[in-house]
Parts: C-alpha cells; structure tokens; sequence
C-alpha cells in the first residue's frame, strides 16, 4: 500500500500557477471600497422595522380581510346553526388566519440580495429570527382577537376556545415549517395552500358530529393535542432557524 | 496584533481586519480554487468571491469554527456552482509547460488530474482539502458537513483510488 506520504509527493506533480499579485490587491481595494463607507450597524428597532416593511402592504390587507370573513362568517353561522356545530366549524376555519401569510412567509425564507445586503448589518440568524417573530406577533394578534370574538360570540370559556382554535392553527403551522424545512421552497403557496386546506377539511369532518368531538368531557384531549402542537411548533421553528441561517442554505443558490 | 485577534475583530465588520484577513487567507483561497477550475483568472475571481460573501455574512462564520473553515465552505460552494454552470474542464495551466524539458512535467501533471478527475466529487474535494490544502481531518468534516468516520471513510477511498490510478 502506497504510504499518505508518497501519494503527497505524487500530487504535488500538479503546481499551483501563482496568483496575480495586481489582481490580488485590486480585489482587495474593490472590497474594501464597497464596504468600507456603508453604514455597518443599526439599531435592533430599525432593522425590525426594515425586516416589516419586507412584507408587502397587500399580505397585511389579505390578513384583515381574511378576519373580516372569518368574524362575519361566525356571526352568520351562530344564527343558522347548532351551537356545537358553529364552534367546530370556527375552529376548522381558523387555520385560513395563515395561509394568507403563505407567500410572504415562504419568500422570507428564500435568501436573494436583500438578504445578503440586510445580513451586513445582523446575522442571518437575526433577520430569520426577526421575521419568524413578526409574523408570530401578527398570528398572535389575530387569533387572540379570533378567540375573544368567538368566545363572546358562543359564550364559551375562553380557555375551550383556546384549545377548539389554537390546535388547528398549530397543525398548519407546523406544516409550513416542515415543508420549508425538509420541501423546496418552490412552489411553497400551492404547497401550503393545499396543506392549510387539508387541516380545514379535516376539522371541518369533526364538526359534522360536534357531540362528540367538542364535548366537554374531550376537553382534556384538546389540551393535551394544544401542548403537543405547540411543542412541534417550537422545535420545528427552532430548527428552521438554524437551517435558514446556513451559509450551505445560501450559496449554494448563488 | 494576531490573527485570532484579527478574526475577532473582522466578525464585527471592521474593514481593516478585513484587510488582514484577506492577505492572510487569499493564497490558500486561490490554490483551492485553483485546483478546482485549473485557471488563474477564473480561480482569482472565485477567490474574490469568497471574501466578498465572507464579509456580507460573517456572522455566520462561528458555525465553523475557525474562519479558514468558513471561507473553504464558501470557496466549495462556489466551485461547485462554478462547476454546474461551466461543465467544462479547463486545461489552460498545461500552457505553461513548454519544451522538451517541461514535457515529463506536463505528463505528471496529466496524470495526476486525470486520477483526481475519477474520484467522486466528494472524495475529490477531501483529498484536495487533506494533501493539498493540509487541514486535519477534523476540519475536514467541519468543511463537508460530514461525521468524523464518513470523512475517513471517504478519505481512505479516495486515496485506494488514488493509489490505483498513480501506481
């Protein structure tokens, strides 16, 4: 067996032609002209608030247009139909709160030059961090005024109202943090569309026989269902964190 | 100032670390590409490249340990893209072996591209990252993404091949 040390010596055969020194030096003055007068920091508020205006103006009027429909939707449902069934059905509509954050949220994730020109100031770590954190507020806002509208709607307890809604939401959550972790980010709207319709479809299936799914001697079962899902939904977002911020995420595109 | 000191430095974008950094590294930079693209002006441009993505996200760089590492997982992803774009070999660095003498040389140096042409493209870049670029093998893994035993692994068939194609 040929030793590491001969084969070194065999390889070595193939010289490195050396570099252009002018070449080097003008490389050198390039990149420092290019980044030696930009700004080089800013404060963690600015660049939040770059990382919102990120989102276009017509995700955040699909958003209310989506509780519109959803607020008007339960008012009309409570009327026509038996109190169990408005609660399944609410609870089956609420995953339709994200999936019009879809594009937005896919593209956030598929590093271009904006990225690369905000990952000079933060990390890319921050700016998915900072992102994954706006649309969390958003989500938060929506579904907690989602929940206290319906809870005073159908006088429920709040806390079953948590359980009925917050459940379906995880579940298409943690879809679209599994398609954008272990999918390609092509095609992410139809993928979570589908996905988000899929969950809809399903919950909409229990509230046909809400006796027996919405019972309050299941309500156990719903907590149980809210911990287990918003642990995914943690450990999911957590490694999307990880994996977005990746340099092999983001040259390999390049 | 050392170049611990420098790197420190360098991950809070301060262009005057940069400087060093570039000085440092660029040579090491530029003979991986080198080896990559087998030509000078294609593999300076590469290596320039991987310090202007290396300063546009360094922060990214304590995924790596070292910042070496960090610029050799840059270099690799743009010799690969490089490769993906061109498909094609250059041959332009035999030019330089002319005459009778030269002509074993230029031989040699034949061969030894055409073994390092028939190892796959992951034993290809940790024989070049191990005998060329002399990194241990624990940076080697670092660098690929890979477990200490695949980086072995796939070291001691690389050099089965190698031994095979330069006997």
């Amino acid at each position: 067996m040929m030793r590491e040390k001969e084969i070194k010596k065999k390889l070595m055969a193939y010289e490195v032609v050396a570099a252009d020194l002018e070449k080097m030096n003008a490389g050198k003055k390039e990149i420092e002209k290019m980044y030696g007068t930009r700004k080089k920091s800013i404060s963690y508020g600015a660049f939040l608030i770059e990382q919102v205006r990120f989102i276009q103006l017509s995700s955040w009027l699909l958003e209310g247009m989506v509780l519109l429909f959803l607020f008007v939707s339960a008012c009309m449902l409570v009327d026509s139909m038996d109190y169990l069934e408005a609660v399944g059905l609410s609870s089956a509509l609420t995953p339709l709160i994200i999936v019009m954050q879809a594009e937005a949220f896919g593209k956030s994730f598929s590093f271009k030059m904006n990225e690369l020109e905000a990952a000079t100031k933060f990390s890319l770590k921050h700016l998915v961090t900072a992102r994954l954190c706006i649309f969390g507020v958003v989500n938060l806002v929506s579904l907690s005024a989602w929940i206290v509208f319906l809870s005073h709607l159908l006088k429920m307890h709040i806390l079953y109202m948590i359980a009925y809604t917050c459940v379906p939401f995880n579940i298409a959550t943690i879809g679209m943090f599994l398609i954008l972790l272990y999918g390609s980010e092509q095609d992410f709207i139809y993928k979570a569309g589908a996905l988000t319709l899929m969950v809809v479809v399903v919950f909409f299936g229990f509230s046909i026989r809400p006796q027996i799914y919405y019972a309050k001697n299941m309500i156990s079962v719903w907590i149980v269902l809210l911990g287990l899902t918003a642990f995914v939904q943690g450990v999911s977002a957590f490694k999307l964190i990880k994996k977005a911020a990746t340099f092999h995420n983001v040259y390999a595109k390049s | 100032m050392k170049i611990a000191q420098h790197e420190r430095l360098f991950r809070k974008k301060n262009i005057e670390d940069f400087g060093v950094i570039y000085e440092t590294y660029y040579t090491k930079i530029y003979e991986y590409c080198f080896r990559h693209v087998s030509n000078r002006e294609t593999a300076q441009d590469l290596a320039q490249d991987v310090f202007v993505k290396a300063f546009s996200a360094i922060d990214g760089y304590s995924d790596y340990g070292k910042i070496l590492n960090y610029l050799y997982v840059i270099a690799k992803n743009l010799c690969t893209d490089h490769y993906r774009k061109k498909k094609t070999i250059s041959f332009d660095d035999l030019d330089l072996y002319e005459g009778e003498d030269e002509m074993s040389k230029r031989e040699d140096v034949l061969v030894v591209r055409n073994a390092l042409r028939k190892l796959s493209d992951i034993e290809r870049e940790i024989v070049i990252l191990r005998f060329y670029q002399d990194l241990k093998i624990k940076d080697i893994a670092t660098i690929m993404g890979m477990t200490l035993s695949t980086t072995k692994y796939h070291l001691k068939k690389g050099i089965q091949e190698l031994e095979r194609c330069l006997k």
